[in-house]
C-alpha cells in the first residue's frame, strides 16, 4: 500500500518539480524575495530581542520593496519542531530561509533538502553546519582574547577568578572557554578557582554561583555568561564583597549595565562588558538580499562583538530592562563588514 | 543495632546523614569548614523543596502515582506572574489568584484523567504537561516585561536574620506537610490508599477524593514554586522548570519516601532535596567533568532505588 | 490433523483390561495446611487408567487445594505421590514437571493468556514443537484448530483472533481443548470445565471425555453440576473438610446421596451458640429489589443474614453492592437507610496495611471516616482503640507490632476491631473466617451474635457452607441474583447444599455476557492512527500540492524516521507494561558514538555501541530483579546517557561512516531511502511481534503470572524486551546521524515522550500485551505531522504540544469509554 502509494507519488512529483523548476528564474528576476526565519528558540529575552530586531528590518525593507514578503516560525528548542518547521517553509518555498538553529548539527540533513530544492539557507547566531548554508558566525576567538585581557587587567593581573561557561555542549560555549583559558595563561597571577555551567541564563547563572560561592576563597573576577545574575549572587552573598564586587565581565544585559552604572557612581566600580547583539537577526536579512541579488557573498562570515566600556556604559543607560546592547545593522555596515570577508 | 532500627523506622536520617557526609567532604575539598557554605546551597534547594513536597504527596498516594506536569506547571505560572504583574505589587494581586488558578486547574485535570478515566498518571500528566507547554508558548507571545515585583523579590531573594526567606517558607511546608502526614485523618488516609487502594477503600477512605487531592497540593505547590522562581531567576523563560521534572523525583527518593506509595516523609524529602543540590555543587567545586555530573545523578537515583525497592510492587497501570 | 491429535473410539472392553494394572496415579497420606486449616489431610487414592472420576466437595472441602498439589502449583506439607508407580520428588515438582508427566489440569479460572490469540496460547503450553519454519504460527493454528474439533465440533471459534474477543464459553472450550489434546496426556484434571457451557457442548465433553478414558487416560471431572457427575463418572469420591469420606464406584450414586455425603454430619460439629427467632422488629435497614432480587427483601436491624449458594454466584459483588450503597445511599437495587463497614476475609488483598503497626491498622476505619478527630497519634488514638482491640482479642502487648509479623487469626481480630470501631449499623462480613482456625472461629462466631443483639445487621458471606448455621435466615444466590430464602428449621447445611446444587438447566451458560461486540468496537478504535495519519496527509497535501509531491513525501518521511524508530522501541517496553523515559536520550547516545568513535575507529566504535546496548538491557533487568518503577529508573537512566554523550562529544559534531551515508542516499525503484527505512521498521518490528520470543513477551505484558506457571520465565522475557528495544533505539541513534550527517547528543531528547504518546495513539495498551507495530508506526507519523499540519493551516506551531496533547487525551478517552463498555 505505502509502495504504491510512495511510487505513485514519487513520479508525480518528478513531473511536478519539472513543471515548477523551469519559469523559476523569470520569475526570480521580476518579483523581491519572499524571506523566511525559523527560529529554534523564543523563550529568552536575547531571542524576543532578536527576532523584534529581524521583524522591524523586514517591515522595513519590505517597504522599500527589497522583499516582497516574510515569515517567522518560532520554536520551543526542539530539534523535532524545528524539523516539521523547516518542512513547512521547504514545501512553501520561500527564497530564502534563516535559520537560528537548534542544534550545529541535528538540523544538517533538512538544510541539505532545502539547498537541494532551490531554496538559500543562512544560518546565524547559533549556526548549522550544513555545508550548503551560508553562514554568519560569533567570531568567539577575537572577542574572549580582548574581554579576558580587559578583565585581567582590572584586576591587576591577580586574584581568584570563577569561570560562568554557557550552554553545557554548544559549540559557542566550548569556544569561548577555550580562547578564555588560553588568554588566561599569560596571566600567571591569575588562578581559576571554580568552573560553573551557567546554561547562558541569569537565573541559573545566579543559582550555581550562589552555590559554590560560600565555599570558594575570595573571588576577584568573573569571566563568563549571566552577569546580572554573577553580580546578583555576591551583593546577596555580601560579606566582604558589599563593599568590593569582584570584576564581573559583562554580556551587555540591560540589568547588568544598570547595577554597573550605579556601582560605578557609588565607588567607582570598573568593568567590561561584550556581547553578541540580538540584531545579528538584521545583518543575516540584508546578506540574504545581497544573495538573492547575485552579489557575490563568502559562505562563513564572522560578526564582531558590542563592546561597553567604562568610558561607554553611561551611552546605555535608557536601555530598556531585559533587553541587550545591540546596534541597528543596516545594509551598508553588512557591505562593509561583511561580505568583504575572506575565507 | 537500635540505632540501625531508629534509622529504619526514619528514613528521613539516611538523607540526613548524606547531608551532613558531603558537607563535611566539600569543607575538606574547599578547606572551607564553616555553616556557612551550605547557605548557597540551601537557597537554591528550597525552589526544589517546594515542587518535591508536592510530588511526594502524588507519589505516597501509591499506585505508581507521579506527576510528569510539574515542570511545565511552574513554567507556565512563571510566565503568567511576569506578563500579569507587570513588575509591580499591584500587578501581584492579579497574578497571585491566576497562578494558584493554574495550580488548581492542572491538578483538578491531572486528577479528572487518573481517578476518573483510569488513565495511569504518567500519560495523564504527560499530556497535561503537553497542553500547558503549549500555553506557556502561547503566554510567551505576550511577554513583554522583564521585571518583578520587589514583594516577589522579597520573599525570594530576601533574608530574614541572615536567613533566605525562601528557606523560611520551605521550613514552614515541611512542617505542615509533615503535620498533615502525621497528625491529619487526610494524611492517615491518604498512606492507607497508597498502601492498599481497596483496602482503604473498604475501610472506608474516599479514594478518589484522596488522590485527586494529593494531584491538587502537587500543581498548586508547583504554580506556587513557579511564581516564586520567575522573581528569583528575574524574568520567566521556557523549560525554565525542566531541571525539576528528575530532581522532584529524586529528592522524593533520595529522602526516604517509597516509591510504590503509602509511606511519606517530609523531611526526608527536605534532606533529600539538599542532598541534590549538594551532590552537583560539590562536583561542580572539584572540578568534575560535566558529563560525569550527570552520570553521577542519574545513576545515583538508580542505586538508591535497586537498594531501597526491594520487594516493592510495581506500577500497576 | 497434522499433529496426530488421537481421536479414538470408545471401546468399552478396554478399561477393564486397564484398570487392572498399576494405577496411574496413587495419593498417599498428602497433607497440606494453610495457617490452622487442614485444606487437605492425610488423604490417600488412586487412580487407574480408563477411571473417569468424580470429585465432589462442598466449598472448602480441599478439591481446589488438592487440584493445585497435583498440578505442580502447590507443594504439600507430607504424603507421596506417584505416577505410573514412579514417586515424584516435590523439591523438583513444578506444573511443567506435571505437564511431562502427563498431569493436564483446566483450570476454573482460565489460565489464557488474553492478548494472545487462540493458536498462540497454544504455543506457548507446548512451545517444545517449534522449527525454524517462519509459518510456524500455521502449525499452532491448524493444532488449535484440530484440537477445538476434536472435542467441539462446529464451535465456530477463529483461533487467529486474541482471547481477549472470544465469549466465555469459548475460552472455556479453548482451555479445555488444549490441555485434552496434549499427546502426552495421562491424567486429564478438569475443574468446572462445564461451569459456562450449554448442554450441546457439555454432551460433546462427555463424550470426548469417555473416549479418551477408553483409550486409557485417567480423568478427574470436578464440578458442582451433580447430575452431569452421576452421568459421567465411574467413580466417584467425596471431599469434606479435607479428607476422602466416600469412594464408591457406584455409578448408581443418586444426587441426594451425594448430597448427603458432602454434608455429613458436620452440621452438627459445631453447635449453634444459641439459636433465638430472626429479630425481625428492629429497623428496616436495607430493601433488596430488581436486580438482585425479584421479590423485595427487607434487612433488619439485629438480624444476622447470610448469603449462601456456590461460589461465585454473586454474593460478593451483593455485598460490595451494598457497601456502596451505604456510603451513597442508593445503588442500583439496593436501599440503605444505614452506615455499613466491611470485613473482608482476604487480609492481604483487601485488609491490611502492611507498612503499619496493629494501633494505626485497627484505626484507619475512624479515622477516615469520621475526621476532624483529635484522635489522631498519641495516647488519644490508642485510648480510642484499646477497648475494641480488647473486645476482639487482640493480645494487648502487640499494638506496637507490624500487623504483618501478626497471625492469620489475630489480623482478622484486628480488622474486625477497625469495623466495630467506626460504630457502623451494618457490618458485612466477606468470608472473614477464612483460614482461620476454630478457636477463633468460635469466638467469632460468638462476637458477630453479640454484634447482632446489640442491634446491628450483619450481613456475612460465608465461603464455609457450615458457618451459614449461624445465621438467622440465608439468602440463597444463584447466578447473580437472590434464588431463594432459607429460614427456621430449613436452615441445615442439608438444605444449603442441596438448595446450592440444584441444578436450573441452562441457564448458567446463557447468563455469559458476550464479551465479543466490545471487542469489535476495540478493534475498529485500532484502524484510528491509520486513518488519523491518512487524514493529515490528506488535509496537507490539500492545503499544498507540494506535500504529496515526491520531494514532500519524502521529507515527511525522513523527519518521522527518529520519532518512528524510537517510538517502536518504546512499544516493546510499553507491551511489558512499563514505561522508558530515557529511550530518546539512548539515542541520541546511540548517535553521538556512530559520529564519532564509529567512523575513527569502527572497531571501537561498534564495541561502545554493543556495550551502551548491554548498559540499556541491564537497567531493564535491573528494574525486572528488583521490581522498582521503570519511569524512575530510565529516568536516571537518561541523565547517565547524556552524561556519557557529553563526555565522548562535546559539542555537536561528527559525521556519519560512509556506509550510513550511502545508506540514506540509498534507493530501490526510485523509492527513496526514507520509505525504504519505514518500511523495514514496519516489517522488522511485525516480524519480531509475531514470532515466537513476540508471542512471549505478550503474553507477559498482559498475564505474567500465567506466563510464568507454563514455566517461561520473567527475567529472559525482560531481556528479550530490553534487547529488542535497545536495538530499535540504537537504531534509530544510527538514523540520526545518517539524516544529519554529525551527531548532537540532546538531538533525541525531545522524541521521548512523544514515543509514548505515539504508542498510546497507536493502539497499544498501557496495561501490557497489546503490542501494535503498524499502528505506532502511523502514530508517530501522525503526532509528527502535525508540526507540518499546523503550519500550513497558518497556526503557528506553539499549537504542537496542545495539539499533541489533546490527541493523546482523545483517543486514550474513546478507550477507556470503551473498554468500561466492555466491563
Amino acid at each position: 500500500m505505502l509502495f504504491a502509494l510512495t511510487r505513485t507519488a514519487f513520479w508525480a512529483g518528478i513531473t511536478a518539480a519539472l513543471i515548477i523548476a523551469l519559469p523559476r528564474p523569470l520569475a526570480a528576476a521580476t518579483k523581491p524575495p519572499v524571506i523566511a526565519l525559523s527560529n529554534a528558540y523564543y523563550g529568552n529575552n536575547w531571542r524576543h530581542q532578536m527576532v523584534d530586531a529581524f521583524r522591524k528590518a523586514a517591515d522595513q525593507a519590505k517597504k522599500d520593496r527589497l522583499i516582497s514578503d516574510y515569515i517567522v516560525l518560532n520554536g520551543d528548542n526542539s530539534v523535532s519542531a524545528q524539523i516539521s518547521q523547516m518542512i513547512d517553509l521547504i514545501l512553501r518555498k520561500p527564497d530564502v530561509i534563516l535559520i537560528d538553529a537548534a542544534s550545529l548539527t541535528a538540523l544538517n540533513g533538512v538544510v541539505q533538502k532545502a539547498c537541494a530544492v532551490g531554496i538559500i539557507v543562512v544560518a546565524f547566531d547559533s549556526i548549522a553546519s550544513a555545508p550548503c548554508a551560508y553562514k554568519i558566525d560569533w567570531d568567539f576567538a577575537n572577542w574572549q582574547r580582548p574581554l579576558v585581557d580587559g578583565i585581567a587587567k582590572l584586576m591587576g593581573g591577580k586574584g581568584n577568578v570563577i569561570i560562568v561557561r554557557g550552554v553545557r555542549g554548544s559549540a559557542p560555549d566550548k569556544m569561548m572557554y577555550e580562547q578564555q583559558i588560553e588568554t588566561l595563561k599569560h596571566y600567571p597571577g591569575i588562578k581559576v578557582v571554580s568552573t560553573v555551567y551557567g546554561m547562558a541564563t541569569a537565573a541559573v547563572t545566579q543559582s550555581v554561583v550562589s552555590n559554590v560561592l560560600p565555599s570558594l576563597p575570595p573571588i576577584a573576577g568573573v569571566i563568563g555568561d549571566g552577569s546580572y545574575g554573577v553580580a546578583q549572587a555576591f551583593q546577596q552573598f555580601g560579606g566582604p564583597y558589599a563593599s568590593r564586587m569582584p570584576v564581573i565581565s559583562g554580556d551587555g544585559d540591560a540589568n547588568f549595565v544598570h547595577w554597573w552604572i550605579g556601582q560605578k557612581q557609588k565607588n567607582g566600580y570598573k568593568t567590561l562588558s561584550m556581547n553578541a547583539a540580538p540584531s545579528i537577526s538584521q545583518a543575516a536579512l540584508w546578506v540574504a538580499i545581497e544573495i538573492v541579488n547575485g552579489r557575490k557573498v563568502p559562505k562563513y562570515m564572522k560578526m564582531s562583538a558590542s563592546t561597553v566600556t567604562n568610558d561607554t556604559v553611561e551611552q546605555f543607560s535608557g536601555l530598556k530592562p531585559g533587553t541587550a546592547v545591540a546596534s541597528e545593522y543596516s545594509p551598508d555596515w553588512v557591505r562593509r563588514n561583511l561580505l568583504n570577508q575572506k575565507n | 543495632m537500635k540505632v540501625l532500627a531508629w534509622m529504619r523506622n526514619n528514613r528521613w536520617s539516611f538523607a540526613a546523614i548524606g547531608v551532613s557526609a558531603l558537607w563535611v567532604l566539600l569543607s575538606v575539598i574547599t578547606s572551607h569548614f564553616n555553616l556557612n557554605s551550605l547557605s548557597g546551597v540551601v537557597t537554591s534547594a528550597s525552589f526544589l523543596v517546594i515542587v518535591a513536597i508536592g510530588q511526594m504527596f502524588v507519589v505516597a498516594s501509591g499506585g505508581g502515582n507521579i506527576d510528569l506536569s510539574i515542570p511545565s506547571v511552574m513554567t507556565v505560572s512563571a510566565f503568567v506572574t511576569v506578563i500579569l504583574s507587570q513588575g509591580t505589587n499591584t500587578g501581584l494581586l492579579l497574578a497571585l489568584p491566576a497562578v494558584l488558578a493554574i495550580g488548581l486547574a492542572t491538578g483538578a485535570a491531572n486528577a479528572f484523567l487518573v481517578v476518573r478515566l483510569r488513565i495511569p498518571a504518567i500519560i495523564a500528566t504527560l499530556a497535561i504537561g503537553y497542553v500547558l507547554d503549549s500555553a506557556t508558548l502561547i503566554a510567551n507571545r505576550e511577554l513583554e516585561v522583564f521585571t518583578v515585583s520587589s514583594v516577589l523579590r522579597g520573599i525570594s531573594s530576601a533574608k530574614l536574620a541572615g536567613i533566605p526567606t525562601i528557606l523560611l517558607l520551605a521550613l514552614a511546608l515541611i512542617v505542615i506537610a509533615s503535620a498533615t502526614i502525621r497528625r491529619t485523618s487526610y494524611g492517615r488516609t491518604l498512606m492507607a490508599v497508597g498502601q492498599n487502594a481497596t483496602a482503604a477503600h473498604l475501610a472506608g477512605a474516599r479514594v478518589g477524593r484522596t488522590m485527586t487531592v494529593a494531584f491538587l497540593i502537587s500543581s498548586m505547590l508547583g504554580a506556587l514554586a513557579g511564581m516564586l522562581l520567575s522573581a528569583h531567576a528575574g524574568g520567566a523563560f521556557l523549560q525554565m522548570g525542566e531541571p525539576y521534572l528528575l530532581q522532584s523525583v529524586g529528592a522524593v527518593v533520595v529522602g526516604g519516601t517509597l516509591i510504590a506509595g503509602g509511606s511519606a516523609t517530609a523531611l526526608g524529602t527536605f534532606f533529600g532535596s539538599i542532598l541534590l543540590v549538594l551532590i552537583v555543587t560539590t562536583m561542580q567545586v572539584s572540578g568534575w567533568p560535566p558529563g560525569m555530573q550527570e552520570v553521577v545523578q542519574g545513576a545515583m537515583i538508580i542505586a538508591i532505588l535497586a537498594v531501597a525497592g526491594n520487594g516493592l510492587r510495581k506500577r500497576s497501570a | 490433523m497434522s499433529d496426530g491429535i488421537p481421536v479414538p473410539e470408545p471401546n468399552p472392553s478396554q478399561k477393564h483390561i486397564e484398570s487392572v494394572g498399576t494405577p496411574l496415579l496413587r495419593l498417599s497420606g498428602v497433607t497440606k495446611t494453610y495457617g490452622p486449616t487442614r485444606a487437605v489431610d492425610s488423604l490417600s487414592f488412586s487412580v487407574a487408567a480408563g477411571d473417569i472420576v468424580g470429585l465432589i466437595g462442598a466449598n472448602g472441602a480441599g478439591k481446589s487445594t488438592l487440584m493445585r498439589v497435583l498440578a505442580g502449583v502447590t507443594i504439600p506439607d507430607s504424603g507421596e505421590l506417584k505416577v505410573d508407580g514412579k514417586p515424584i520428588d516435590f523439591g523438583a515438582f513444578s506444573p511443567q514437571a506435571a505437564r511431562r508427566f502427563g498431569i493436564r489440569i483446566v483450570h476454573q479460572e482460565l489460565s489464557l493468556c488474553d492478548s494472545l490469540t487462540v493458536a498462540e496460547n497454544f504455543y506457548v503450553e507446548q512451545p517444545g514443537r517449534i522449527d525454524l519454519n517462519p509459518l510456524w504460527l500455521r502449525r499452532y493454528q491448524s493444532m488449535a484448530l484440530d484440537s477445538l474439533q476434536a472435542i467441539f465440533p462446529d464451535n465456530g471459534i477463529d483461533v487467529r483472533r486474541p482471547i481477549a474477543e472470544l465469549t466465555l464459553p469459548q475460552r472455556q472450550m479453548i482451555e479445555i481443548a488444549r490441555a485434552a489434546c496434549d499427546p502426552l496426556l495421562k491424567i486429564l484434571i478438569l475443574d468446572e470445565p462445564t461451569s459456562s457451557l450449554d448442554s450441546l457442548r457439555s454432551e460433546q465433553l462427555t463424550h470426548f471425555i469417555r473416549a479418551r478414558a477408553a483409550a486409557g487416560v485417567a480423568v478427574i471431572f470436578i464440578s458442582h453440576k451433580l447430575k452431569e457427575v452421576a452421568a459421567i463418572a465411574t467413580r466417584i469420591l467425596v471431599l469434606r473438610n479435607g479428607a476422602l469420606v466416600r469412594d464408591t464406584d457406584d455409578a448408581t450414586l443418586g444426587v441426594p446421596e451425594m448430597v448427603a455425603a458432602m454434608a455429613g454430619e458436620a452440621g452438627q460439629e459445631l453447635e449453634r451458640l444459641h439459636r433465638v427467632a430472626a429479630n425481625t422488629a428492629g429497623r428496616t435497614l436495607v430493601e433488596i429489589g430488581v436486580p438482585w432480587s425479584a421479590e423485595s427483601n427487607q434487612l433488619r436491624a439485629g438480624q444476622i443474614v447470610g448469603l449462601g449458594g456456590l461460589e461465585g454466584s454473586g454474593q460478593r459483588d451483593f455485598l460490595r453492592a451494598l457497601y456502596q450503597a451505604a456510603r451513597n445511599g442508593q445503588a442500583s437495587g439496593l436501599d440503605c437507610h444505614g452506615t455499613a463497614s466491611y470485613v473482608s476475609g482476604d487480609r492481604k488483598a483487601e485488609g491490611i496495611f502492611p507498612l503499619w503497626d496493629v494501633l494505626r491498622n485497627a484505626t484507619i476505619g475512624v479515622i477516615t471516616s469520621a475526621p476532624n478527630r483529635s484522635t489522631i497519634g498519641g495516647s488519644a488514638e490508642r485510648g480510642t482503640a484499646e477497648p475494641w482491640l480488647k473486645a476482639v482479642q487482640v493480645p494487648m502487648d502487640r499494638l506496637e507490632s507490624p500487623i504483618v509479623e501478626l497471625s492469620g487469626g489475630n489480623q482478622q481480630k484486628v480488622l474486625m476491631a477497625r469495623a466495630l470501631m467506626t460504630n457502623a449499623e451494618i457490618l458485612l462480613l466477606d468470608d472473614s473466617t477464612r483460614g482461620v482456625d476454630v478457636q477463633i472461629k468460635r469466638d467469632f462466631y460468638r462476637l458477630i451474635r453479640k454484634i447482632a443483639e446489640s442491634g446491628k445487621l450483619v450481613v456475612w458471606y460465608s465461603s464455609e457452607t457450615i458457618e451459614f448455621a449461624e445465621c438467622d435466615y440465608v439468602l440463597l444466590f444463584h447466578n447473580r441474583g437472590i434464588q431463594s430464602r432459607l429460614t427456621g428449621s430449613d436452615l441445615t447445611e442439608d438444605a444449603i447444599v442441596n438448595a446450592s446444587f440444584a441444578e436450573r438447566g441452562g441457564a448458567t451458560a446463557a447468563s455469559v455476557a458476550p464479551a465479543g461486540t466490545a471487542a469489535k468496537r476495540l478493534n475498529a478504535l485500532s484502524v484510528m492512527p491509520f486513518f488519523t495519519a491518512a487524514m493529515m496527509l490528506l488535509v496537507i497535501g490539500l492545503l499544498n500540492r507540494n506535500a504529496v509531491s515526491a520531494l514532500g513525501l519524502d521529507l515527511l518521511m525522513t523527519a518521522a524516521i527518529p520519532l518512528v524508530l524510537i517510538s517502536l522501541a518504546q512499544l516493546f517496553i510499553v507491551g511489558g507494561s512499563e514505561i522508558d523515559l530515557g529511550v530518546g536520550a539512548f539515542a541520541g547516545l546511540t548517535s553521538v558514538i556512530s559520529a564519532t568513535w564509529l567512523v575513527s575507529d569502527p572497531a571501537i566504535g561498534w564495541l561502545f555501541l554493543a556495550l551502551a546496548l548491554a548498559g540499556y538491557t541491564s537497567f531493564g533487568l535491573l528494574v525486572q530483579a528488583r521490581s522498582i518503577p521503570a519511569i524512575v529508573v530510565t529516568l536516571g537512566a537518561s541523565f547517565v546517557w547524556l552524561g556519557i554523550g557529553y563526555t565522548f562529544q562535546q559539542t555537536p559534531g561528527g559525521s556519519a561512516p560512509g556506509w550510513l551515508a550511502d545508506l540514506a542516499a540509498f534507493s530501490v525503484l526510485n523509492i527513496p531511502a526514507s520509505a525504504l527505512c519505514l518500511l523495514v521498521a514496519a516489517i522488522a518490528a511485525t516480524a519480531i511481534n509475531t514470532s515466537k520470543r513476540g508471542v512471549v513477551l505478550r503474553g507477559f505484558g498482559a498475564n505474567p503470572g500465567s506466563m510464568a506457571q507454563t514455566g517461561w520465565s520473567p527475567m529472559s522475557a525482560a531481556l528479550a524486551r530490553y534487547v529488542i528495544s535497545g536495538l530499535f533505539g540504537l537504531t534509530a541513534g544510527l538514523a540520526m546521524t545518517a539524516i544529519n550527517t554529525a551527531s548532537d547528543i540532546n538531538a533525541g531528547n525531545s522524541y521521548t515522550l512523544l514515543s509514548i504518546a505515539a504508542v498510546v495513539i497507536g493502539g497499544s495498551s498501557l496495561t501490557g500485551g497489546r503490542i501494535t507495530p503498524l499502528g505506532t508506526l502511523f502514530g508517530a507519523i501522525s503526532l509528527s505531522l502535525v508540526g507540518s499540519l499546523l503550519g500550513l493551516l497558518n497556526v503557528s506551531t506553539d499549537y504542537n504540544a496542545l495539539v499533541q496533547g489533546g490527541l493523546l487525551i482523545g483517543i486514550l478517552y474513546l478507550r477507556t469509554i470503551f473498554s468500561r463498555r466492555t466491563a
